[in-house]
């Protein structure tokens, strides 16, 4: 496996594409955050009502990680798209013929498309990590892994928002339908879930904010 | 030691029937030609032998041995397009295909001097035109040196220059003892190029063997008179024939390329007292031969 990561590594690192696409999200995780943390600063903290606590700040640390991961859960559209890009990409110039025609099975070629996916989701979850840490301390409290269990669950909707990319990419197979199908079928959980009442994981974990 | 082995294979499209129980076998060290007009399954047959598309029926071994990945990556190919990622230069792509193969890394160098590529190595493929994607993908075929190359249509779309630089790496590659298994329909390519072949028609296997026995070119002559039989037995005495023989209506006789002389048949069979009635020259060409073996 880590000679076929290492490969993969070798198509993605000239490509433009994953580098701007990338550095975006990495730019839009710590950006988002610091959205909110200014919103919540600037005007919540300053609403100071009988029944509220007057430093209202979601950044503190009991609920940094729960913050962070609701607030980058909503950029994870942009890996996902960045891995439908990348496995429509090579059906559509056939590199995934040329790929099996010099030695790899069907097997590795895929297996190597999901550890893209799981390698992902995990390099998100450790940038909430990192900017949960950093907004954490910012905000002065002392650090606790309360509600530790959040970054588990914002790990869980990136690997499920990443291995359906790849699902899709892998059916379709055209980037434009994979795209849009992606994006119906996100569209049409959302709307199920909540007539249903039931509640994916995706959705649910988050509704805790408004406490 | 037969290089590949291909048996009973069949291959449907829905309901097109691209192969029809094709079997033949490659031997080791020679230039193996497969042959056929489009449409005749050249490219379907080769793809199966590569794993990229699944045989319908019957299968086929490599170096004796059932297919596996490992075979694959110790043969070079050239499959239809050339396939590499647009936005990579030619070392790049080339550095990929060496990792996938687990062999050639040193050799990029060289292969692009051999297919005479250098000087553009560092541009993106995308700016490559038809013949330069060509030669990358040839070059990529003989990345790490491998014994065995298999090539679909590998002068597609190059210049004659190209042609004949293909034409010269190939012998020169079969000097060195290399198995090449090549398929065209550029009769002439293969007469000139390989020791065996193949020939395929609408997915039937016509015929097989060594190239001289098949491609044979040569000078046809009709000569009638009112005893064929006569006329066949003066003739068979006849030095520089390869072979007389009577069909339709007329004795034919058979000389190497070139070299059938109308004006001495027919004194020949003056001497020995025949008057001949139909005297004509058919010449073979090359394309007739092509229509008469594949319609």
């Amino acid at each position: 496996m880590q000679k076929l990561l290492k490969t993969e590594w070798l198509k993605l690192k000239h490509y433009n594409a994953f580098i701007v696409l990338s550095s975006f999200f990495a730019l839009g995780v710590f950006t988002t955050n610091y959205i909110v943390f200014t919103v919540n600063k600037n005007i919540v903290g300053k609403i100071n009502t009988a029944g509220l606590v007057s430093s209202f700040n979601p950044y503190d640390f009991t609920k940094t990680w729960q913050t962070t991961s609701y607030a980058t859960g909503w950029l994870l559209i942009l890996p996902a798209l960045l891995l439908i890009i990348l496995v429509t990409n090579e059906f559509t110039y056939r590199t995934n013929r040329q790929n099996i025609i010099d030695g790899w099975s069907r097997q590795e070629f895929i297996s190597v498309k999901i550890a893209l996916a799981v390698i992902t989701a995990l390099a998100t979850t450790l940038l909430v990590i990192i900017t949960a840490l950093v907004f954490g301390l910012f905000s002065g409290t002392s650090f606790s892994l309360n509600g530790f269990s959040h970054v588990g669950f914002f790990l869980l909707k990136a690997l499920s928002y990443n291995l359906l990319a790849v699902l899709i990419s892998v059916w379709i197979r055209r980037t434009g339908f994979a795209i849009g199908l992606y994006f119906i079928y996100l569209g049409a959980e959302n709307i199920i879930s909540q007539l249903l009442d039931v509640g994916s994981l995706k959705l649910r974990a988050y509704n805790n904010i408004d406490l | 030691m037969e290089i590949l082995t291909v048996e009973n294979l069949s291959k449907n499209y829905g309901n097109v029937k691209a192969l029809k129980g094709v079997s033949f076998s490659v031997p080791a060290g020679t230039v193996f030609g497969i042959l056929g007009p489009n449409g005749s399954g050249k490219t379907t047959l080769l793809g199966i032998v590569m794993d990229v598309l699944k045989a319908s029926g019957g299968g086929y071994k490599l170096f004796g041995e059932t297919p596996t990945n490992d075979h694959r990556k110790q043969m070079g190919t050239l499959l239809e397009t050339p396939n590499f990622y647009h936005y990579l230069s030619a070392v790049q792509n080339l550095k990929i295909a060496a990792a996938i193969k687990g062999r050639g890394l040193d050799d990029i160098e060289r292969v692009l001097e051999v297919v005479n590529l250098s000087n553009r190595k560092n541009s993106k493929f995308s700016t490559y035109s038809l013949g330069m994607k060509q030669r990358l993908a040839i070059g990529a075929a003989l990345l790490g040196n491998p014994d065995v190359l298999v090539f679909d249509e590998p002068t597609n779309g190059l210049d004659p220059v190209g042609i004949a630089e293909i034409r010269e790496l190939i012998k020169k590659l079969s000097q060195q003892g290399k198995t090449i298994i090549m398929a065209s329909h550029l009769l002439d390519e293969v007469e000139k190029v390989c020791t065996h072949v193949a020939i395929l028609k609408l997915g039937t296997l016509i015929t097989h063997g060594d190239v001289n026995e098949i491609l044979v070119n040569e000078d046809m002559v009709e000569v009638s008179s009112p005893d064929l039989q006569q006329l066949k037995n003066v003739l068979q005495q006849m030095s520089g024939t390869t072979k007389v023989d009577i069909a339709d209506k007329v004795v034919r006789v058979f000389f190497p390329a070139g070299t059938s002389d109308l004006g001495a048949i027919n004194q020949f069979c003056f001497n020995n007292g025949i008057v001949i009635s139909h005297l004509q020259l058919k010449k073979k060409s090359l394309e007739s031969k092509f229509f008469e073996l594949t319609n």
